[in-house]
């Protein structure tokens, strides 16, 4: 009987002890959204409405465009990064702003095991960056012109990103096509092409997560729109990914 | 034949034993498998080997393997006395719908087969087929875009997956070896993976990736963005497509390739699986 209490007071002090890493200090969370790209529309809303939200999970936030945020010491506190449509324009190296120092402490960051939630734009940055491509798991294609209605389907529905959401649903969005996509990330949901009246036949990825070199990382092609930040589903789906990456819900 | 199996349920009262395990195949006759190798455009010259690779695995495993390049056999009688499908190298122009073999009631009749819950295995080429077949490119699981070009054929690095699937429980965790490593466009992401190629297998190293030569069938591909790759490609993967099982592998570009043991013991692993004789460990 008494082995098992300490069985049960273990374990429960083995969960606290697990999903919040600092059990007196609220995770802290970097909103990131520097662009030297396509600019989206979207971001300044965006960003009111993930710091919102974050806020309201309980996280400390501190949103940023300061590319130099990117440093060991800036980093240190850090325990997750969401990147917002930080694209670069891909005709021009030079507009690569994950440079040298910078990138050396986002490495270090993933690899002392960060979290990163990625969305839409995050995956339009950095071509010349093998290993930025590998974090994220693919680079952003094309998309088709304009927006549309199309369909999601949920692929893993047991995931803190995908639980409770319905398994399928009609969101309008701009839809991203992939190139260097990693198929050995854990595919969370994809859109079907035809819903859209594209040609291809197999469903695309649209988001996933991987582990990666240490940390975790979500990516998610979904969210051009600013209205998208205040969507119940996008809002649930994006709030899970932060858990999961965050290490407070598996 | 349907009388046969008839016949030996009633006997033995096996039909509830027979509908409580449809993954079991039927003990009363040698499955049936089909290797189709019709091409009309790239013939590859591993289809030599390819048959008597097949014919093989069927004297090892116990199949009766029937080999044709005539079309005429997809009609749903025939088919009906077949366990599998096995696609090698079946290739049609990208260009030309009328190179397509698969058409009118023979489409049917896959369809049938396929939906009767029979078992599918595509070879190398079999993802650079029926391009204008929509239903085709889900079978897969993709369709062929690219490959390497000037050498063509390549060392590759390969990595199993997954190896609880019988194509892989027998093959080491890495591989190395040469083939036409195939990249994929229009590829469901929802296959499970069997084996992939790191991306040395598809760039020349110390080269510049951009500059290196590809060749594809694809007639938008030079519009397409270009980057040197980053992360794994597909190279073998298994899906339940629409009551079908499917295994393929993009593997089997040159004769000698259906010599190497290993790749024997993918695709006969692939085959037995897609037959429904050997189940994932731990799984369905």
């Amino acid at each position: 009987m008494l082995s098992r209490v300490v069985t049960l007071l273990t374990a429960v002090l083995l969960t606290a002890c697990a999903s919040i890493s600092t059990p007196a200090e609220a995770p802290r969370v970097l909103i990131f959204s520097h662009s030297t790209g396509y600019r989206h529309a979207s971001i300044e809303e965006a960003v009111v409405a993930l710091r919102q939200s974050s806020e309201e999970a309980g996280y400390s936030v501190e949103a940023t465009e300061d590319p130099d945020v990117f440093s060991a010491a800036r980093l240190a506190n850090v325990d997750a990064i969401i990147l917002l449509d930080n694209t670069t324009n891909r005709q021009n190296p030079e507009t690569d702003f994950f440079s040298g120092a910078r990138g050396e402490a986002f490495q270090a960051f993933v690899r002392r095991g960060g979290g990163v939630v990625a969305i839409h734009g995050a995956s339009g940055g950095h071509p010349n960056w093998p290993w930025y491509r590998q974090m994220l798991g693919a680079f952003f294609e094309r998309h088709p012109p304009g927006e549309q209605d199309g369909r999601v389907t949920i692929v893993s529905p047991d995931h803190p990103a995908t639980r409770g959401l319905p398994t399928t649903f009609v969101r309008h969005d701009e839809w991203y096509y992939f190139i260097d996509y990693d198929p050995t990330v854990r595919v969370l949901a994809t859109w079907d092409p035809a819903s859209i009246g594209e040609p291809d036949v197999n469903p695309n990825p649209i988001s996933w997560v991987h582990e990666f070199e240490g940390g975790r990382v979500f990516y998610t092609g979904m969210g051009h729109f600013a209205e998208h930040y205040r969507e119940p589903i996008f809002k649930a789906h994006l709030a899970g990914a932060l858990r999961w990456v965050l290490r407070l819900e598996e | 034949m349907n009388l046969s199996r008839r016949h030996f349920a009633a006997l033995t009262g096996a039909s509830t034993l027979l509908a409580a395990a449809p993954a079991l195949a039927q003990p009363n006759r040698r499955p049936r498998v089909l290797v189709f190798h019709k091409a009309t455009a790239y013939v590859h010259p591993s289809i030599q080997t390819g048959i008597p690779m097949l014919n093989g695995i069927g004297e090892q495993d116990g199949y009766e393997i029937v080999a044709t390049d005539d079309a005429e056999i997809f009609t749903t009688a025939n088919l009906a006395g077949f366990d599998a499908i096995v696609w090698l190298c079946c290739t049609t122009d990208t260009q030309f719908p009328e190179s397509e073999w698969l058409v009118g009631t023979k489409r049917d009749a896959v369809q049938a087969f396929v939906r009767s819950g029979k078992g599918i295995v595509g070879i190398h080429a079999a993802a650079d087929s029926h391009h204008y077949w929509p239903w085709y490119g889900q079978m897969i699981g993709g369709y062929f875009d690219r490959h390497p070009a000037s050498p063509n054929v390549r060392p590759g690095h390969l990595r199993v997956v997954d190896r609880t699937h019988p194509s892989t429980r027998d093959l080491p965790e890495v591989i190395e070896r040469a083939d036409e490593w195939y990249l994929f466009r229009d590829f469901n992401p929802e296959v499970n993976l069997l084996v992939v190629a790191d991306v040395q297998s598809v760039q020349d190293p110390g080269s510049e990736p951009l500059r290196q030569q590809w060749y594809s069938s694809q007639n938008q591909a030079t519009t397409r963005l270009r980057l040197p790759e980053a992360n794994p490609k597909p190279i073998s993967w298994h899906h339940d497509f629409e009551s079908s099982r499917v295994f393929y592998t993009a593997m089997g570009h040159v004769p000698e390739t259906f010599s190497e043991p290993l790749v024997i013991n993918h695709i006969s692993g692939g085959l037995r699986w897609a037959l429904r004789r050997e189940r994932r460990r731990g799984r369905g």
